[in-house]
């Protein structure tokens, strides 16, 4: 029993922070069709600037905005730099200009860092823990949680409540029609690319406080994740990107916690076969988004 | 072209005669004065970018520094050694290339890079050229008859001796009897240590010594089940077994500690090296085997020396302990070119092949014409206490371990 409810603590920590990268790509395919691969070179740039800066000795109170605002002036360049002039292109075309972005990133972390991991000195409120009952609750655990929650909550308040919120959900609908109606396109891009440059940062902060370390390719597999978790969950629907974050993280600590000894090495292969069957019976992902029609 | 005239043909011999004479060292049959001034040219397709150097670069500083050493002391059969070096990017068709790139400037050796998915591509085209290969400190033994060929050797220990020693230390330094396994199954190399360590701790501590085994990968962010396993496993599990490699194995570590656990872990060579450590403040009770100790208390003194000659060229940022292999591939090449007497492979291969027990700096060092790789040769163990490493003592198994 003690194992069982440890195991769902485990999952619920696992898949908030999933849910957290999943935003960050939903964010932007909502409105744009392109799923930026380049998502997870946002999380690695962020997590070198805080080990930086950690080094250099600075206080909390100015690494973690520093870390953020990363995250979102790098979105934004993104942006502006290699996505706006191909915004109305083939989803070919995004999909490799992303994948050429996020390349770029890793390639020019290696030269200028080097590939070796980098360790982060971090305080010691990081690897605490609760103890209640046998249970171990990571303080970490708690803060992935509630850190998904409260932004899920914030962000649905600012989708739905402010101008720019309801234009960017406009533009998710049907963005011709949204610029016909007067929503600046470039505005609404922007704002997206800077949300989920701004979820980027907190997933770093999140993953570098587990972790404590760092390697020019710790966005891959963020991303690949978010990717998938995106795709299971239903594209195009914010709430789907946090359903199938949650799906893949209880999926993973699941399988990790029951399958027997000889299995276990293979989980992620049950994992993937578990994606598979989903997307066999629900092809548009879990949730389907409302415009789950082929955009002209 | 026919020649028309006789007296242009007697010409044109006359002058051909003259040439072979005057020109130094052209034709085969020149005398051995002019070949000895020629250099021994000393190939190295390793990585110098791409991601891979940070593991080539140790090995390739300590080739240079060997090859400065020899050359200062005269050099090998009279003649000098000459480093050619060409980068391979970490990319297999650039190994490829880089390996043709040194041989056709002469190499009868060439260094290929410390692990076989980078290195072997480059040790394929020596094998194909009739030149040998050596890897630093590549583990696999597939540098060797039973994978690239007769001329492929590398100066490295095949993974289950890691395994293996430490099941023989937590079992008899230790005192240890239950083992906990946290296993990376990402790749080959962490698989192989594993072996050798769930081949002997059985035989010493019973099949009830390894109370459980939790997998891994690189790319998990969280282990936070396995450590779960670890602490519901019954009987109570008195150590940890770990084998991984950075940076999966410091956040493994990471997590294991911040749970609270404060039982005695054993893990791969790659736990050598000061990098990782902030991420474990004051990290204690860890042990692992390294080729050697690279803080000046390794019991052997000319280690100790060799990480002085090491810093004072180099300095301390590409001091690993694993780079020795590199120093100790020159000196061995040295030794059997001087004992076949001539740097043709075939005959500097059967040279290393009998090798038995040669004394480098990594230790005594044993080739065969089966295994081109090291099975009895004693690691070097070493302790993390307070969040500093410390040499603890070097290990001889009591018997090989299997190779995989």
């Amino acid at each position: 029993m003690t194992y069982a409810l440890q195991s769902a603590i485990d999952a619920l920590s696992l898949g908030s922070l999933y849910a957290l990268l999943a935003l960050g790509i939903a964010l932007i395919f909502g409105i744009m069709q392109l799923i930026n691969f380049a998502h997870g070179e946002l999380i690695m740039v962020s997590g070198y600037v805080l080990f930086f800066m950690v080094k250099a000795d600075l206080p909390w109170l100015v690494i973690v905005p520093a870390v953020l605002v990363t995250g979102v002036l790098l979105a934004m360049a993104m942006d502006r730099l290699a996505f706006r002039t191909i915004r109305g292109a083939d989803a070919s075309t995004l999909l490799v200009t992303s994948f050429a972005v996020s390349y770029l990133l890793q390639n020019v972390a290696l030269m200028t860092v080097s590939s070796r991991p980098k360790a982060v000195a971090l305080p010691a409120f990081f690897s605490q823990s609760f103890v209640a009952g046998g249970l171990r609750i990571a303080k970490l655990d708690v803060v992935n949680v509630v850190v998904t929650v409260v932004l899920l909550v914030v962000l649905g308040a600012f989708l739905r409540r402010t101008r720019i919120g309801v234009q960017m959900r406009a533009a998710a609908e049907d963005f011709q029609m949204a610029r016909v109606l007067g929503v600046r396109a470039n505005r609404v891009v922007a704002t997206a690319f800077a949300l989920s440059g701004l979820l980027a940062g907190i997933a770093s902060l999140l993953l570098v406080m587990q972790t404590a370390t760092l390697t020019p390719t710790m966005g891959v597999n963020a991303v690949i994740v978010a990717f998938i978790a995106t795709v299971i969950g239903g594209m195009g629907r914010l709430g789907g990107a946090v359903i199938g974050g949650f799906v893949l993280g209880v999926l993973t600590v699941a399988l990790q916690a029951y399958l027997p000894g000889g299995l276990v090495a293979y989980r992620d292969a049950f994992v993937f076969t578990g994606v598979i069957a989903a997307l066999v019976v629900r092809p548009d992902g879990l949730l389907v988004s409302r415009t789950a029609r082929k955009r002209i | 072209m026919k020649i028309r005239s006789t007296p242009a043909l007697a010409t044109a011999l006359c002058l051909a005669a003259l040439s072979s004479i005057a020109l130094p060292g052209a034709a085969a049959g020149s005398p051995s004065t002019s070949r000895a001034k020629s250099p021994i040219v000393i190939g190295a397709a390793v990585a110098l970018s791409g991601g891979f150097e940070v593991a080539d670069i140790p090995t390739l500083n300590a080739t240079k520094l060997a090859i400065a050493e020899v050359n200062a002391k005269g050099g090998v059969l009279g003649r000098q050694l000459k480093l050619v070096v060409s980068d391979t990017q970490s990319q297999p068709a650039s190994g490829a290339k880089a390996a043709l790139s040194v041989i056709s400037k002469g190499a009868q050796i060439v260094l290929v890079s410390s692990d076989f998915d980078y290195g072997s591509p480059a040790a394929l085209q020596a094998e194909s050229k009739g030149v040998i290969s050596f890897s630093a400190a590549g583990t696999s033994p597939k540098f060797g008859p039973s994978g690239i060929g007769p001329l492929s050797f590398t100066m490295a220990s095949v993974g289950t001796v890691e395994g293996a020693t430490d099941a023989e230390f937590a079992y008899k330094h230790l005192h240890l009897r239950r083992a906990f396994e946290f296993i990376d199954t990402s790749m080959d190399f962490t698989q192989e240590v594993a072996f050798g360590f769930e081949n002997r701790f059985p035989q010493l501590a019973g099949k009830s010594g390894i109370v459980k085994r939790a997998t891994f990968l690189q790319t998990d962010p969280s282990i936070a089940n396995q450590i779960t396993q670890f602490k519901t496993a019954l009987p109570k599990p008195q150590f940890i077994f770990i084998s991984s490699i950075q940076p999966g194995v410091a956040k493994a570590i990471r997590q294991i500690r911040a749970a609270g656990i404060t039982v005695p872990i054993v893990g791969t060579d790659d736990l050598d090296g000061t990098d990782w450590l902030p991420a474990v403040p004051n990290l204690s009770n860890v042990y692992f085997p390294a080729y050697i100790s690279f803080l000046g208390d390794d019991s052997n003194p000319k280690v100790n020396a060799y990480v002085r000659r090491y810093k004072k060229k180099f300095g301390s940022s590409t001091l690993k302990a694993y780079g020795v292999t590199g120093y100790d591939i020159i000196t061995a090449y040295v030794r059997a070119v001087r004992k076949a007497g001539t740097t043709d492979p075939t005959k500097v291969a059967k040279a290393l092949e009998g090798f038995r027990n040669v004394p480098l700096l990594t230790g005594p060092t044993t080739f065969s014409s089966k295994l081109h790789d090291q099975l009895l040769r004693p690691m070097t163990v070493m302790g993390i206490t307070k969040g500093k490493d410390h040499f603890v003592t070097k290990w001889k198994l009591a018997k090989a371990p299997p190779v995989k």
